[in-house]
């Protein structure tokens, strides 16, 4: 007997071929850590980045190549790559790679151990795929923590920095607390339902009663559901710092080195709008669950959008900015998921299913937009040593007028409605408003405009600051010094130039041909092997 | 197959009285006997009294020292060797099982799985090993 085929005779309805892109994370991971332990000259270490990031594209290939059978169940039950987790998955690699890219000047600038950061980052991208294609609710929970964990870490690498280690207190203890909160959900959901597969759940709660072992059936008891999803959605709040979970956000963006800031913005992000778009689509299935859940999601949405950007026009530290602007575009997003909840009960049967891809289609557009788009500004700040205080900003074009230009099209897509139609901020903020008002949340989409037109003032306060102010001495003394050390590793930085110059073309191409985004998901629908 | 007697037969929001009822009646009799004994009984310490009583000695010096960090590394340590004997004692039972044995293939299934475990579990070991953790004189 083959050793495929005793592995098919003992677990069935796993197949080898359909986890691949998990098996390539874990042996790249595990080939990340051999690796450092086994090098004993830094100059081997140096191929560490190569390692890690040769694992993300290969774990991208093998997603692209379609492994993994497409909007169907698979291993045990336990996974479902439908087109948001598939492009979101991609999306935490491409920006964990940027994390890598990002690293070696990191690394040698803080003189952090490299072995355990591109492990960590890897284990962020395996974590964080994982929690987006997961269809079972204790493996997202394994999964979300194996992220977390990893994103701890990382915040706090950098142990001679003491803000770094105050940040990553702070993310622990309050991540901790949530997960606490996020397990609890789950098992009062498990308590109802009498199971965690998400599409058993739905099943369930389409007929209204619970299976029992002996063979009998309970009502289903409404209480637990309602309890069980907010217990949940905190926990996840906390993950995606929508407002009034948000606090532990501008510390940490603050305190923790940028690459680190870059997967924490977006990866986590991502991940965990995936895993909140597959509960809620599988509890939304339940004619009464909208009632409450609109309600409660509606209000975080509202919450986010506000607070978030009036919290971000006082602020003066670049990373605290971008944190407060991650929590109001989040917001955004969350009112996008609310009219998913509300959906079912205004639409019925295929027309339902049409509007419910359309919501998803684009809440993955914007998610995908809002990385591009915060790892360019985040990225640039990076490279020109900005990040700190606004005021070394002043000027900038004159100095560095390449880097002025692409943190202004950042700026000016984060922005999005209103000033900058051919970005892809402008697209995504259009088509999530348009849903909102397409199903009768013309209020919360009013509002959401004009909190759009707030942000404005911040960031585009930058790209005043940065165009039209002259360059006093001390801004100019502040970035120089920065520039300098950033600037001498030369190869790190010119790939880090790379990835910025993709990043603003993407802004325009997804901004011009949103759809393009979609020819993506039609190409692993297809498969390029089957 | 015997269902799970509580929860299979019971809704959710009665399963959980019980469990309700008894932490009502742990925090009633805690705080209880707090609150009443001060009104019952006669308060008249000396040093005596105030000492710690059968429960344990008077602390020497301040009780904020320092832990040498390698001990917090022997716990790591022991969170792999642990990790390792629980699945392996549960694996070696389950080998060991006559009726599992008489599958075909079982031994060899069950070998490659524990197999693909350790290698796992032994990626964690050589990167303690390399890292000098073994080392205690380092």
């Amino acid at each position: 007997m083959t050793t495929l085929a005793l592995i098919q005779a003992y677990v069935p309805n796993i197949h080898p071929a359909h986890i691949m892109p998990f098996l390539v994370m874990l042996v790249g991971a595990i080939l990340c850590l051999i690796f450092d332990a086994m090098s004993d000259k830094q100059g081997s270490r140096d191929l560490l980045p190569w390692v890690a990031g040769s694992t993300l594209v290969a774990t991208i290939m093998s997603l692209l190549i379609g492994f993994m059978p497409y909007n169907r169940l698979f291993a045990e039950e336990t996974f479902r790559a439908d087109t948001f987790s598939v492009l979101g998955s991609i999306t935490i690699m491409l920006a964990c790679l940027l994390a890598v890219i990002m690293g070696p000047a990191l690394v040698s600038r803080r003189n952090i151990p490299s072995g355990e950061f591109y492990t960590l980052i890897v284990f962020v991208a395996f974590g964080g795929m994982t929690m987006a294609l997961s269809n079972e609710l204790l493996t997202a929970f394994i999964a979300l923590e194996i992220m977390s964990l990893s994103l701890y870490v990382l915040t706090g690498i950098d142990r001679r920095s003491s803000r770094a280690s105050e940040a990553a207190f702070k993310y622990f203890i309050l991540g901790a607390f949530a997960s606490a909160f996020l397990v609890l959900g789950i098992g009062f959901i498990f308590g109802a339902t009498h199971t965690t597969h998400l599409h058993e759940i739905a099943a369930v709660l389409g007929e209204g009663s619970v299976d029992l072992v002996n063979g009998g059936a309970a009502a289903l008891n409404p209480i637990w559901i309602f309890v069980g999803f907010a217990l949940l959605f905190v926990g996840m709040c906390f993950k995606l710092s929508l407002a009034p979970f948000h606090m532990w956000a501008p510390d940490v963006y603050e305190g923790a080195n940028t690459p680190t800031v870059v997967m924490i913005a977006t990866s986590s992000k991502i991940a965990a709008f995936a895993l909140m778009v597959h509960i809620v689509a599988a509890l939304a299935r339940w004619d009464l669950f909208a009632e409450g859940a609109t309600y409660l999601v509606g209000f975080v949405a509202l919450v986010s959008m506000i607070w978030g950007n009036l919290g971000a026009l006082v602020q003066s530290n670049f990373k605290r900015m971008m944190a407060y602007s991650s929590v109001a575009q989040t917001g955004y997003m969350a009112l996008a998921l609310m009219v998913l909840i509300a959906l079912p009960g205004q639409l019925e049967g295929a027309k339902l299913a049409a509007a419910e891809e359309a919501i998803k289609n684009a809440i993955v557009l914007y998610l995908v937009g809002y990385t591009v788009m915060s790892a360019l500004a985040l990225g640039i700040a990076w490279l020109i040593g900005g990040e700190g205080h606004m005021a070394g900003y002043r000027g900038l074009v004159f100095r560095n007028p390449i880097a002025a230009t692409g943190m202004a099209v950042a700026m000016f897509s984060l922005v999005g409605i209103g000033f900058t139609p051919p970005t892809i901020g402008f697209m995504g903020k259009f088509y999530l408003f348009k849903e909102a008002v397409q199903y009768n949340f013309t209020a919360l989409a009013a509002i959401a405009v004009v909190t759009s037109v707030i942000s404005a003032f911040y960031y585009l306060n930058l790209v005043v600051t940065m165009f039209m102010r002259e360059e006093t001495e001390e801004a100019g003394v502040r970035l120089a010094c920065m520039r300098e050390q950033t600037f001498r590793l030369a190869s790190s930085d010119a790939l880090t130039r790379v990835a910025m110059a993709s990043c603003t073309a993407l802004i325009f191409l997804l901004g011009f041909f949103p759809n393009s985004l979609f020819l993506i998901a039609d190409a692993i629908k297809e498969g390029f092997l089957r | 197959m015997n269902a799970i007697p509580v929860l299979a037969y019971t809704p959710l929001d009665q399963a959980y009285v019980p469990v309700l009822v008894m932490l009502v009646i742990a925090l009633a009799f805690g705080l209880g006997t707090m609150i009443v004994s001060p009104f019952f009984g006669k308060n008249k310490p000396n040093a005596a009294k105030m000492e710690p009583y059968e429960c344990g000695i008077p602390t020497v010096g301040t009780s904020r020292i320092q832990v040498f960090v390698r001990f917090y590394l022997v716990a790591l340590l022991f969170l792999l060797f642990d990790m390792e004997i629980v699945y392996i004692v549960v694996w070696a039972l389950a080998m060991t099982n006559p009726a599992n044995a008489q599958v075909p293939g079982f031994v060899w299934f069950s070998m490659l799985v524990m197999f693909a475990y350790t290698a796992i579990l032994l990626v964690g070991l050589i990167y303690e090993w390399k890292k000098g953790v073994l080392n205690w004189n380092k």
